[in-house]
C-alpha cells in the first residue's frame, strides 16, 4: 500500500514541466534529423534546420523550445493499492502548485498563457494554472504521471467528426488536414482518436500523442492490425500532399501518426485528430511512494549536428528603421530577408484594442499614454 | 512614435532571465489577425507583418490592395529567433503582459517572404507544387 506524498507530486511534476521546456523527446528529435536528411525543399529544410539548431540551443541553454510554453496537460494514471496519506490538498491542486512553481521559476520562467473567463473578460491566470487534468484509476501499486505542454497552434487546429459507420476514416482526415494550414507548426505528429463517444474521441486522440515516434519500426515490420494499417496509410498519405515544414511545401508534413481506439455505438463513427507542432514536449513518469523523479538530462549527442546560419549571401539585409513603400512591394515570395533595426509587436488582444480606439476615433484614458501610436489617425486627439 | 512605415511582429515573448534582452520569441500564428489587417494597413500606415502560418483570402487582399507584405519567421525556432533581438521594450498596453506592445531592436532576424505584394502566397504555392512533385495524389484546381 504505497503512500503517494504529496510534495513528492508537487516536485516531479513541477520538475517534468521545466524538463520538457526545453528538451525534446530524444525520439522526436532524432526522427526530425532524419526529416532533414530527406528532405528537398530549399524553404522546408532551412526551417527544419532552424527547428533543431533551436532545439539543440535550448538544451543547452536550458530555456524554452518554444515561447508558447504551452496549457498544461496531465494524465494520471492511479494505482488501486496506492493512497495518499498526509496529503493537505486535492490532487489536482497539488498539480495546480507543481505546474506554478514550473512556470515561475526565476532560472527559466515560462510563459504563462491561460485566461480565466474564457467567453468573458480573458484574464490571464499569471501562472498557467489551472492545468488540464485526465484521470484513470488503474490496477496497480504506483502512480503513472504524463505530462505534456500543449501550445495554442496545434490546440487551435483540434478536428472532430461524427462519421457514418461506413465512411471513410482515410479520406476525412485527407480532406481536413489541408485545411488545418500551417498553424499547427509542421512537421508534427498527429493523433487520431477512433471511436468511443465524442468526448472519449477527443482524449483517445490526446493520449495517443504521448507515446513515442515509431513509425520507421512499424513500417519496417508490418502492421498486425488495423490501427496499425490505417497508422501506415495515413502517415503516407498526408505527407504526399506535400504541405511540408511551415507548410511551404516540402516531403515533410508528419513525422508519426498515432492512433488510439475503442468501442463505439453501432450508430456511430466518432473520429477525433489532434496535431502535436513541432515543439513535441512531454514526458512520463512514474512515482511509487519512494521519493519524487528525478529525470536526467539527456546526452546532447542525441542532437543531430545541423547548426542552422544565415546565408548573408542569399538573404538580403533589410534596414527596418528606413523602409519604403517601394521596397515592401519589390519582395517576391520565398525570398529570405535578414532584418536590421527597430520593429513593433502586437498579436490578439493589442489589436483589439487598436481597432476599437480607432472605431471610436478617440483613446480611452488608459490607452492615453499609448496614444502616440496611433499619431495622425484619431480624430478627437488632444494632445 | 507611430505604426507607420513599421513593420510589426506577432509574438508574445516569454520574459527574460539573467541577463537577457527578452526570452525566447517565436512568431504566432498571424492567421489570427487576418481581420484586423485592412484597418492596420489602411489606416496606421503599417509597410509589413511578421508572423507564422498562412494569411487567408481578407488578409491576403488587404495586403494586395496596399502592395504590402507577409513575412514569416519560423515556429518552433523561438529561442534562435530571439538571439537577433539586441533590445527590447514594453511601448504600450504594458497590462496586457506578453501581448503588449513592445519595440525590438533585431539585428539580421531571419524571415522568409510569404505573401508578396501581388497577393501571392507561398503557402498556396509550395504545398501545391510539393504535391504535384511527389504525385500520388492529384492537384484539383481550387
Amino acid at each position: 500500500m504505497p503512500t503517494i506524498r504529496q510534495d513528492d507530486l508537487i516536485q516531479s511534476i513541477a520538475d517534468a514541466f521545466q524538463f520538457i521546456s526545453y528538451y525534446h523527446p530524444r525520439d522526436f528529435i532524432q526522427a526530425m534529423g532524419r526529416a532533414y536528411e530527406l528532405e528537398q525543399g530549399a524553404a522546408a529544410k532551412d526551417s527544419i534546420a532552424q527547428i533543431l539548431t533551436n532545439s539543440r540551443m535550448c538544451a543547452e541553454g536550458k530555456r524554452p523550445i518554444c515561447q508558447d510554453t504551452g496549457i498544461a496537460v496531465v494524465f494520471l494514471k492511479v494505482g488501486m493499492n496506492i493512497n495518499w496519506s498526509g496529503a493537505t490538498m486535492s490532487v489536482a491542486d497539488m498539480v495546480n502548485e507543481g505546474v506554478r512553481r514550473a512556470y515561475l521559476n526565476p532560472e527559466n520562467t515560462l510563459r504563462g498563457s491561460v485566461l480565466l473567463d474564457p467567453a468573458g473578460k480573458r484574464k490571464n491566470s499569471g501562472d498557467n494554472t489551472p492545468a488540464v487534468i485526465h484521470y484513470e484509476i488503474v490496477p496497480g501499486d504506483d502512480l503513472e504521471v504524463i505530462c505534456a505542454a500543449k501550445g495554442g497552434g496545434s490546440e487551435n487546429k483540434a478536428k472532430m467528426i461524427m462519421l457514418n459507420p461506413s465512411d471513410s476514416i482515410v479520406d476525412w482526415v485527407l480532406k481536413t488536414v489541408p485545411t488545418m494550414g500551417a498553424g499547427w507548426c509542421p512537421p508534427g505528429i498527429l493523433g487520431i482518436g477512433i471511436g468511443g463517444t465524442p468526448e472519449k474521441a477527443a482524449l483517445l486522440a490526446k493520449e495517443s500523442l504521448m507515446a513515442p515516434i515509431d513509425i520507421q519500426e512499424l513500417i519496417a515490420r508490418g502492421p498486425k492490425n488495423r490501427i496499425e494499417e490505417l497508422r501506415l496509410e495515413i502517415y503516407e498519405k498526408v505527407n504526399q500532399l506535400g504541405i511540408g515544414a511551415q507548410g511551404l511545401g516540402g516531403l515533410a508534413t508528419v513525422l508519426d501518426v498515432k492512433i488510439m481506439d475503442y468501442p463505439t455505438h453501432a450508430a456511430s463513427l466518432p473520429v477525433a485528430m489532434i496535431p502535436n507542432c513541432a515543439a513535441t514536449r512531454h514526458i512520463h513518469f512514474h512515482l511509487d511512494g519512494s521519493g519524487p523523479t528525478h529525470f536526467k538530462a539527456p546526452s546532447l549527442n542525441d542532437w543531430p549536428a545541423v547548426s542552422w546560419q544565415a546565408d548573408t549571401k542569399k538573404s538580403k539585409r533589410i534596414d527596418v528603421n528606413n523602409l519604403s513603400a517601394e521596397e515592401v512591394a519589390s519582395w517576391k515570395p520565398g525570398q529570405t530577408l535578414l532584418l536590421n533595426g527597430k520593429i513593433l509587436t502586437g498579436r490578439d488582444a493589442a489589436h483589439k484594442r487598436i481597432a476599437d480606439m480607432l472605431s471610436k476615433g478617440e483613446p480611452t484614458s488608459e490607452l492615453q499614454k499609448s496614444c502616440d501610436l496611433l499619431c495622425g489617425s484619431c480624430r478627437s486627439c488632444t494632445r | 512614435m507611430s505604426f507607420k512605415n513599421r513593420v510589426i511582429y506577432y509574438v508574445g515573448p516569454v520574459d527574460p532571465v539573467r541577463d537577457e534582452v527578452v526570452g525566447p520569441a517565436g512568431p504566432t500564428t498571424s492567421t489570427r489577425m487576418d481581420k484586423f489587417t485592412e484597418t492596420m494597413l489602411g489606416q496606421t500606415g503599417l509597410l509589413a507583418m511578421i508572423g507564422k502560418a498562412e494569411r487567408g483570402p481578407v488578409a491576403i487582399e488587404s495586403i494586395k490592395k496596399h502592395r504590402s507584405a507577409y513575412l514569416m519567421a519560423v515556429g518552433g525556432a523561438a529561442y534562435l529567433v530571439s538571439k537577433a533581438i539586441k533590445h527590447a521594450k514594453v511601448l504600450a498596453f504594458q497590462d496586457l503582459g506578453m501581448e503588449a506592445i513592445y519595440e525590438f531592436d533585431v539585428e539580421d532576424m531571419p524571415v522568409t517572404v510569404a505573401v508578396d505584394s501581388t497577393g501571392t502566397s507561398m503557402h498556396q504555392t509550395g504545398p501545391r507544387e510539393w504535391q504535384l512533385k511527389i504525385g500520388k495524389i492529384p492537384v484539383t484546381v481550387a
